[in-house]
């Protein structure tokens, strides 16, 4: 069963070390998220720091000079990283991820990333804005607008989400690899929350991407990829829009925890208005304590969820419907109680502090705007872990 | 933790066990008592030896076995869960205790059963020469039907008159003390408060713990019990005695609701689990009990490993575990509290299995251990560096 020292693929050393080197960076990130935010994007030293330290390369394959940990490992640097700076957290995982996500394209594919350098990021995309894509031989043409692009700026490639036409009708989910040369930044992230991941839209013209870049993701859910991409870790076996979808319950973890963190540094010392400590009052205990619960449980049960999941890739069984349906519920799950956890706070901020500076606010305004993510959303997740709960075929194509 | 061979046998033996305890689990509600069976079924098993030390036959396995076993017989009984949580505790309290006391318990019968009680009453205690007079009525002895002894809670009067007084656990034979049949709780009938009456009864000193030598590291029972089971701080780690039934029994709750609804119309011919409004019960419902296992799970764990690494945890962490403990108790009744309305008014009978859990949940949360205000209080009230409320912290 499932616990720490199975998750970590029996490398704690290296846990240890790379959760030690992303508390290393939570005190400067946060000083630096107030200027991050107001640019929308991050520093380039954030992004350099991270990069020098190894960070990105939790889930890359050890040719590459990776590290293979598991999802754990990767959850709990979110944590930390995005505890000082839920853009920064954000940016780790999901370059971190779609290191992952990389490996389990074709060998091919990942020598054109990763053969003659290492250290090339990889950003990935949505075609929310209407991106399309046609066959052709050998592969596929894509052109429009993909969005959402976080870790645009430190990215070489982008590993774009595409909905492939299929013959029979309907269409099939893959994640496509095209080289940044192929595609036009558009400065269009103005968002509310999460301003500093610079989650850009990129725009492609009639770009052609070969077979060989593509990854079907339904394949990959079944164990098909794993021959061609070479790849054979337990990690790479975790069914990657279930396993990586923790790319964005880590960072939330991590928002929550800092707007904790912040309240408590707060309240350690404020005064109300007659003068007794804030600390003396029970009604502030009760929401610091019930917010700390909240946290720890929903940080526990992800935790928990990435141990199964590594134990199925160890085995080498195949996920079914259900262990993945659960796994979404719960990550979904995870930002609710996260988001709970931020508004039970929200009234110790008191008026004083709102400011566009409080650290606490930014921790809040990250976090409802991550939680909008699809993966994160609670009542999509929820109907299709109960369907599949109560006999009912799912509803939601991607289950 | 890693779970080995052995362990998940039991667990799965647990898990067939389950179904069977609910089969009783009505008469057991009514009766206000499990049957003589059901404890001869779980003591064959060996469920009562997972905490006791290996010297005397035990496994002395993890704390976080207690919870996985819960996690499966509460499905089936909530007493019996709670019945079992309680005596199987006890048996690790022990092989903390000094070995004197070990041997006076298990030296001539290592299957020997401890229940355990608390002066809600009138239980008076004093000191004497070599040991403690107790005198009164002590209450809430689950399992006090089928234990040998009692690990009775005493607060003694400090010796000197000022100050606290003193927690301790006193060890008493059952041939000391009466048991009055008084419980009737709504819910987990029969575990709680059957009252124990003592008459000036001598409890010699080796017998007797306090509590504070229960506080994690070295313990009296370590020296002759090497586990890092008998260095993990009882008073802040016992207490998943109580959230482990209730998680349990929310598990069952939710398997009733799942089993109901999934064949169920309504009114208007629509399939019940059709309905984008229960199925976000069933489903908010079960992220909440994963959430309650993962916790608990995860707080057993970090306890066992400090105590493997030889440490011992400071009142931060103490506090933390005792608030998650509570936390988790509430997330299993407000999982309950969510179902509840899918059981309709014609679900409005004595027999509803999902009411009986519904109850037995709620009786489970009100214990002062697990009691939500008190344990969140505190744990705040240590965040901020102020003094504890609540003593056994």
């Amino acid at each position: 069963m499932a616990d720490g020292t199975t998750a970590l693929n029996g490398n704690t050393t290296k846990h240890e070390e790379l959760v030690t080197l992303a508390k290393s960076f939570t005190g400067a990130f946060r000083a630096r998220a107030a200027d991050a935010e107001r640019n929308r994007r991050l520093h380039r030293e954030t992004h350099e720091e991270m990069l020098d330290a190894g960070l990105y390369r939790v889930q890359m394959p050890e040719r590459y000079g990776g590290f293979e940990m598991s999802h754990r490992t990767m959850l709990d640097i979110a944590v930390e990283i995005g505890r000082g700076c839920g853009s920064s957290g954000w940016i780790f995982s999901n370059i971190s991820a779609q290191n992952g996500i990389v490996s389990m394209a074709s060998r091919q594919a990942q020598e054109d990333v990763w053969g003659k350098d290492q250290s090339v990021c990889t950003a990935s995309s949505f075609p929310a804005k209407g991106g399309s894509v046609e066959r052709v031989e050998g592969g596929l043409v894509a052109n429009g607008v993909w969005s959402f692009a976080s870790g645009v700026d430190w990215a070489d490639w982008n590993n774009m989400q595409v909905f492939v036409p299929q013959e029979r009708g309907g269409v099939a989910h893959h994640m496509a690899l095209v080289p940044k040369s192929d595609y036009r930044i558009i400065d269009d992230w103005y968002s509310p929350g999460m301003a500093a991941t610079g989650s850009r839209s990129i725009e492609l013209a009639n770009v052609f991407i070969p077979e060989y870049r593509l990854l079907n993701t339904a394949d990959a859910r079944a164990g098909k990829t794993i021959e061609a991409s070479e790849n054979f870790g337990p990690i790479f076996r975790v069914p990657p829009m279930c396993g990586a979808n923790k790319i964005f319950s880590g960072p939330v973890i991590g928002m929550a925890r800092g707007a904790l963190d912040a309240i408590e540094d707060d309240l350690s010392t404020r005064r109300n208005a007659a003068g007794l400590p804030m600390a003396n009052q029970t009604t502030a205990q009760i929401r610091v304590a019930e917010a700390g619960a909240l946290i720890e449980a929903a940080w526990a049960l992800l935790q928990r969820d990435c141990d199964a999941a590594l134990e199925i890739g160890e085995i080498g069984r195949v996920t079914t419907v259900e262990d993945r349906a659960f796994w979404r519920r719960n990550n979904a799950y995870a930002g609710v109680m996260c988001v709970k956890a931020v508004e039970i706070l929200h009234p110790l901020v008191g008026a004083r502090g709102l400011t566009s500076e409080s650290v606490f606010m930014r921790a809040y305004r990250d976090i409802h705007a991550a939680t909008m993510q699809i993966n994160m959303a609670w009542d999509r997740h929820a109907i299709t872990a109960a369907e599949l709960q109560l006999g009912v075929p799912p509803t939601d194509p991607r289950a | 933790m890693q779970i080995c061979r052995k362990q998940a046998k039991m667990i799965e033996v647990a898990k067939e066990m389950a179904p069977v305890l609910l089969g009783r689990a009505r008469n057991a509600d009514k009766d206000r008592a499990v049957t003589q069976q059901t404890i001869d079924e779980l003591t064959d098993q060996g469920f009562f030896r997972i905490h006791q030390p290996e010297r005397y036959g035990g496994m002395a396995w993890d704390i976080s076995m207690m919870v996985r076993i819960s996690a499966e017989l509460g499905q089936g009984c909530g007493l019996s869960c709670q019945i079992f949580s309680d005596l199987t505790v006890q048996n690790w309290i022990l092989g903390m205790n000094n070995p004197a006391a070990q041997d006076d318990v298990w030296g001539d019968n290592p299957m020997a059963l401890i229940a355990s009680s608390a002066p809600v009453k009138d239980g008076y205690v004093k000191r004497t020469d070599g040991g403690l007079i107790m005198d009164g009525q002590w209450s809430s002895a689950s399992g006090i039907d089928f234990a040998d002894w009692n690990n009775m809670q005493v607060f003694v009067p400090p010796e000197d008159g000022e100050g606290l007084p003193e927690h301790r656990f006193a060890l008493v034979p059952k041939s000391d003390y009466d048991i009055e049949d008084d419980s009737y709780s709504l819910g987990l009938a029969g575990t709680g408060s059957r009252t124990i009456q003592l008459n000036n009864v001598f409890i010699p000193e080796h017998r007797t713990i306090s509590s504070t030598k229960l506080m994690g590291g070295t313990s009296p029972g370590s020296e002759i019990n090497p586990g890092a089971l008998y260095r993990v701080p009882s008073p802040t780690l016992e207490t998943k005695v109580f959230s482990a039934p209730a998680l349990g029994i929310a598990k069952g709750g939710l398997a009733m609701i799942e089993n109901d609804i999934s064949g169920r119309k309504t009114v208007g011919n629509a399939a019940m689990a059709e309905l984008s409004t229960a199925q976000t019960r069933v489903s908010e419902a079960g992220a909440e009990i994963d959430a309650a296992e993962a916790l608990l799970l995860k707080d057993c764990d970090d306890a066992m490993s400090i105590a493997k690494a030889g440490d011992i945890p400071g009142i931060d962490d103490r506090a933390r575990w005792s608030r998650n403990n509570a936390f988790a108790v509430q997330l299993c009744v407000r999982a309950l509290e969510r179902l509840n309305p899918l059981v309709g008014a014609r679900g409005l009978t004595p027999e509803n299995d999902f009411l009986r859990m519904l109850r037995d949940v709620h009786t489970a949360s009100l214990q002062i251990m697990v009691d939500w205000d008190t344990q969140a209080e505190n744990a705040g009230r240590i965040r901020f560096g102020l003094m504890p409320l609540y003593p056994r912290v």
